[in-house]
This record gives C-alpha cells, structure tokens and sequence, in this order.
C-alpha cells in the first residue's frame, strides 16, 4: 500500500512535469516555426498549391 | 507419429480463448475495417502463438526471434516513424504554428492516465506504459512500452491500435459534453494558401529535432527518426528514398511488428483482469486527451482577441487524420457553411508530433 502511494506520489509528478515540458516544448516549436517562417519569407508566385520554387532555395 | 495430432490434446481453455480472440481481431480488422494493417496480422499471430507447441514461438520460433530482434529492441516501432514522417504533410502546420500548442495540450491523457494507473496498483513503469496508449499513436505506444513493460505489449497494443479506429465514436460524446452549440460554430477564418516554401519545410524537420532532442534527448529516437522521414520527404532530391520509407519500409516493418507482437500474446499473461483494466484506461486515455484539448482551446479563449473554435483542440491528438475528420463534420452538422478543416488538420499533424514528445518526456522522467 505504502509502495502504491509512492508510486501515486511518482505519478503526479509526472503529470506535472510531464504535461509543462510537452507545452514548453510545442511553445517553443511554435516560436521557432514563426521565425523560420518569417525568415524564410513567402513562396514565388509560380508555384503549384503546396510546393516552393527553385527561388526559395 | 507421436508428434501428429499432440497439438489437438493439449489444448486448454485459456489458449482457446486466445484463438478466438486473434479471430475476433481478424473479424473487426476485415469487417469493420479497425487498422486492418496491424490488427489482422495482431490477430493471425495470436492464434500462431497459442497453438499448443507451436513451432512458430518459443526458443528458436521464428516469432519470438523477431521479437526479441525487433520489439525488445524498440528496432521495429523506430523504423516505422522513418515510413510515418515521410507520409506527413506538415504543411497546414507550417502556416499556422499556432496549431503547435494544440497538439501539446491534447496529449493531457497520456500523463492523466499514469496517475489514474498507478492509483489502480500498477507500477510507475507499468502506468507509464498504458498512459502512452493516450498518445494515440501506435509506434510510441510499443515504444515506451517495449522499454518500460514488455510483458503487458499485447494489450496495450491492441488498445492503442483498436481505440485509434475508434476516435470517431469516442471523441464526439466528450465534446459535446464540454462546448455549447455557440462555440461550437464559431468561424476560424483560414489565411493561408496551402503554399509554404520548401526551404521552411526542409528546416522544420531539422529544428524540431534540434530543440526536442536538446530539451528531452531520450526523445531523440522517436523525434529524430520520424523528422528524418519528413526530410527526405522534403528535400525534393530524395524521391525514391521517400517513398520507399513511405511504402515499402512502413509496410514490411508494420507486417513484422504486428505478427510477431500477436505471437507473443501469451494466454496466461493476456487473459487476466489487469488486461481488462488496461483496456479500460485505454479509453480513458483518449477521454482525457479529448478533455485535455478542448479545455485548453476554451482557456485560450479567455485572452485571444480572436475566438478560436474549441473542437480544434480535440483535434489535436496523433490519431491522423480521423480526428480532424471528427472535428471537421462536428462543425458542418452544427453549421453546413462553417469549414474548419484546414485548422483541424494543422492541429492533428501538430500532435503527431505533439505525441511523441510526451513519449520521449514520459521516458525522461521515469527511470
């Protein structure tokens, strides 16, 4: 009984830190996804719907 | 002679339970159409396993060799993210990173559910291994399970893969409980257009590797792998690597994984009420997430100047692309003209990812 406490006790834990470092993550992801994306700038106007061009390299 | 016919007379009850569950399996993946890819070859291998004697398990079965060479060794579930990467289009993702805080927030079952194990007596170990049933993604659902509780694979595969085909059931009740019909009209204007140029999608992969392998390295496998996939999807020169990774190494890796994992679904160990019980918090996984994400959207709600629909953040859990399938009609069967599709698939690519890095936290942090 006391291991199993022990063990909810653990599990909390994880909740907490597990469920902050998916979010820090994805923030973080999303942050730098914004700047890429703004670095990078916007596709030329002759491409197909969904690729780039030979400019963007 | 001796050896013919031994097989018939040594049958017991719980082996022939088992072979009417690999049927079952069988049935539901050919009528129903749930996974078929994994749980027919799931099914078949457990009726291979659970024939008395059979020469397909054992010490030089060739099953339980393949097991221990490609599950005990996490080799199959990590070859598979190299296939699933290159499938995924993370364009609809690229245009709006927003959609990234999604596809964190949704993976809240993963972590409910270990608290909800561990109440229930099992081990942390254990609890970790049926949480990650949560991320609703298969491959890391064997892979943190293979590491962390080999002996509870076969349920918790079949969990994982069973409730994945069940999003469209399991997700709209819970949603509907959590929103009112105003929020579930609420229109999201889409701004992009489906363009994003190759050099951000050929950096993505990269950078997403760099910052989850820097802050959580254990996830590096799971990460890396899976973005290494994307990139040769990407790099636009690597067109036969991309879709072999997509066709031909997803398929035979997922044939082996899921006959072999099926073979080792071993009658004493399976039929158990602790299988029940996993079966259980399998679905409370996917309750949680759902949970987990739609509160999430709604707590935005309570900042952003731009309302955002709450269904969004159901949609971000890994199970692509059913639950931005469920979403999506959710929000038309409410409003015929309110299309939030592309929104809904930015979120369910955001958790593909958003899954695996809670898999590569849940073994960072339990050791």
């Amino acid at each position: 009984m006391n291991g199993n406490a022990v063990s909810v006790r653990e599990a909390w834990r994880v909740l907490i830190y597990g469920m902050a470092g998916t979010l820090l993550i994805m923030v973080l992801l999303a942050v730098a996804t914004s700047v890429l994306r703004n670095a990078v700038g916007r596709p030329s106007g002759d491409a197909h719907a969904g690729e780039g061009t030979k400019d963007d390299l | 002679m001796e050896g013919l016919f031994s097989a018939a007379f040594a049958f017991t009850w719980r082996q022939a339970v088992m072979l009417c569950i690999g049927g079952i399996l069988i049935y539901l993946a050919v009528k129903k159409d749930y996974e078929p890819m994994l749980l027919l070859p799931i099914g078949f291998g457990a009726i291979l396993g659970n024939i008395p004697f059979s020469s397909a398990v054992g010490d030089r079965g060739p099953l339980t060799l393949l097991f221990r060479a490609g599950v005990a060794t996490e080799l199959f579930p990590v070859l598979i993210f190299i296939g699933i990467g290159a499938m995924i289009d993370f364009t609809l993702l690229l245009e709006n990173p927003v959609m990234m805080l999604f596809g964190g927030a949704a993976q809240f079952g993963v972590f409910a559910t270990i608290v909800l194990a561990s109440a229930l007596g099992f081990n942390l170990k254990e609890a970790a291994s049926i949480g990650i049933i949560g991320a609703a993604d298969g491959p890391t659902t064997i892979f943190v399970a293979s590491r962390f509780a080999p002996h509870l694979l076969g349920p918790l595969s079949v969990a994982a893969y069973s409730y994945m085909s069940l999003v469209p059931i399991i997700q709209p009740p819970v949603i509907k409980m959590l929103t009112t019909r105003g929020e579930r009209c609420i229109r999201m204007t889409y701004t992009g257009r489906g363009r994003v140029p190759k050099l951000t999608k050929m950096l993505f992969p990269i950078l997403v590797t760099l910052i989850a392998g820097v802050i959580a390295p254990l996830s590096t496998a799971l990460v890396g792998l899976l973005m290494f996939g994307n990139l040769l999807r990407e790099c636009g020169v690597l067109e036969r690597l991309s879709r072999t990774a997509q066709n031909e190494l997803a398929n035979i890796v997922t044939l082996l994984l899921g006959i072999t994992i099926g073979a080792n679904m071993d009658a004493s160990t399976f039929l158990s009420p602790r299988t029940l019980l996993i079966l259980g918090m399998g679905l409370a996984a996917f309750v949680f997430d759902t949970v987990g994400g739609v509160l999430f959207a709604k707590a935005v709600n309570l900042f952003a100047p731009v309302k955002i629909n709450p269904m969004i953040g159901a949609a971000g859990i890994s199970a692509f692309p059913m639950s931005a399938r469920v979403v999506s009609k959710m929000a038309l069967h409410e409003d015929p003209t309110n299309h939030i599709i592309m929104q809904a698939i930015g979120a369910n690519v955001a958790g593909q990812i958003g899954s695996i890095v809670a898999g590569g936290l849940v073994l960072s942090l339990i050791r």
